[in-house]
């Protein structure tokens, strides 16, 4: 086989292991983000997965391997949020058993079962925010960039999630010292 | 509450999961796509400068075979090709009573407050990358199918900007509708407000805008902007034998307004701002299915 020959076969193979490396790589953080957007494990791990084969079949957009989580992070968020958009109700969830044992499990199992239904309701765009910004802990700019939104369009979103999560724990904090 | 108590409950809520690792088996599945998947798509940035126009046309002849499948599943919704480049003749054109009128109208209101108009929701399709990069949606509603080509952009982030072509017959006002209709699944033209009626080169084209609102829509407060989010335009083009619907991301910042207030303001958004912009774009849209309809011709 020629040397040219030769590199039209390694070059799929390396584009193949490259691609394994960085995806074991950020493997968790992308699972741990879906799952704070998505909540539901299973519904996490199928956006994670689609949003592997999407990146997979655009790998010759990647420029920049050094760049993959961000270009990565991109395709995963709109993945999540496609997904929200489709099924956008709330479903229960399982509480963690660390809740349960946590020496103030009362407390932290009523604020989430306050907050979790009332980030639900948000619409997924702001899911999406909230979930950077407090998850993530990324700046508006950040968040922005992920999104491919401006950032005077992240500032009035998350504005508008905490305007309405604020009002919703409100009126649940008002039921719950009555009750 | 104060806002800092609000963050720190966010923060604390996301905490249990910043350790937490992915399954076993997502991280098996993962590593097996590129065997299961194949090679990746080519894009157009990858290729040789002298390797791109052949790759374009082969672009333009899958996405020509992609259109004639679409053809072959509606057969019974859908007329002959393009065949006639002469402009369409506007009074040939009537917009049925859902997407008639010049002006912004407003939208009805119930007992509670909440319009009474449905929020547009996007039914499910299948989707993938073709071999420009493009994300290509295909979907068969309502007995037809429809092919929507969201437009790439440079940072693999479709955001809520996208161009939707279906591939039909949408030469009247009430077909134009029908299609929006199965598009947005409710049954109805998916405006709030408007529409305007605009022309582009020799076609007619409906804007409006479009409202989302959450599936628990309480109003808050008393104010309108626990109602709705992230508001959109869409601009809807019969350009035979394609309808094209372009939506834009709004700033929330008109959810503050009231209906008649923010009728205007989109109004005004629209002549001032996004019309001109999105003219010349829209125009070589225009022009490059002009093209795609000529290719598949001969």
């Amino acid at each position: 086989m020629t040397p040219a020959g030769l590199a039209e076969v390694e070059r799929p193979l390396a584009r193949a292991e490259a691609f394994r490396r960085l995806a074991d790589n950020h493997l968790n953080a992308s699972y741990r983000l879906a799952r704070a957007i998505l909540g539901d494990p299973a519904e996490a791990q199928d956006a994670t997965h689609d949003a592997f084969v999407t990146a997979w079949r655009k790998w010759a957009t990647l420029r920049d391997p050094a760049l993959f989580e961000h270009w990565f992070d991109r395709i995963l968020v709109h993945t999540c949020r496609n997904r929200l958009r489709r099924t956008q109700r709330w479903r229960g969830r399982d509480l963690a058993p660390e809740l349960l044992l946590a020496p103030d499990a009362f407390g932290r199992v009523h604020d989430r079962d306050a907050l979790d239904p009332a980030i639900a309701r948000l619409s997924p765009d702001h899911q999406v925010v909230v979930v950077l910004r407090f998850h993530r802990d990324l700046t508006l700019n950040e968040i922005a960039a992920r999104l491919g939104v401006r950032p005077g369009t992240v500032k009035s979103r998350l504005h508008y999630a905490l305007k309405r999560l604020h009002s919703e724990l409100d009126e649940s904090d008002a039921r719950g010292q009555l009750t | 509450m104060t806002e800092r108590e609000l963050e720190q409950r966010l923060t604390a809520r996301y905490r249990p999961n910043v350790d937490e690792a992915a399954p076993a088996e997502l991280r098996t599945s993962v590593a097996g796509i590129p065997e299961a998947v194949g090679a990746p798509g080519l894009t157009i940035r990858g290729l040789q400068p002298t390797q791109r126009p052949l790759a374009f046309a082969a672009a333009i002849l899958l996405l020509a075979a992609a259109l004639a499948g679409g053809i072959a599943v509606g057969s019974g919704l859908l007329r002959l090709p393009w065949q006639s480049s002469t402009p369409i003749d506007p009074a040939s054109i009537a917009p049925c009573e859902l997407v008639s009128g010049g002006s912004a109208r407003e939208i009805a209101v119930s007992d509670d407050g909440v319009p009474a108009i449905g929020a547009p929701n996007v039914v499910d399709y299948e989707e993938w990358i073709n071999r420009e990069g493009e994300l290509e949606v295909f979907s068969a509603v309502g007995g037809r199918t429809c092919f929507f080509l969201l437009s790439p952009d440079p940072n693999n982030s479709r955001g809520m900007d996208s161009v939707l072509h279906l591939r039909g017959q949408a030469t009247t006002g009430a077909e134009a509708s029908d299609l929006a209709a199965n598009i947005f699944d409710v049954g109805q033209a998916p405006f709030d407000q408007g529409p305007i009626i605009e022309q582009v080169g020799a076609n007619r084209a409906w804007v409006g805008l479009l409202g989302e609102r959450p599936s628990v829509s309480q109003p808050v407060g008393g104010q309108r902007m626990g109602e709705f989010f992230t508001p959109g335009m869409a601009v809807a083009v019969s350009a035979e034998p394609y309808f094209l619907v372009l939506t834009f991301d709004m700033d929330a910042s008109i959810l503050e307004l009231s209906d008649a207030a923010r009728g205007r303001w989109w109004e005004r958004y629209w002549d001032t701002s996004l019309w001109p912009g999105i003219r010349t774009p829209l125009e070589d849209i225009l022009t490059r299915l002009t093209q795609m309809e000529s290719a598949r011709g001969q």
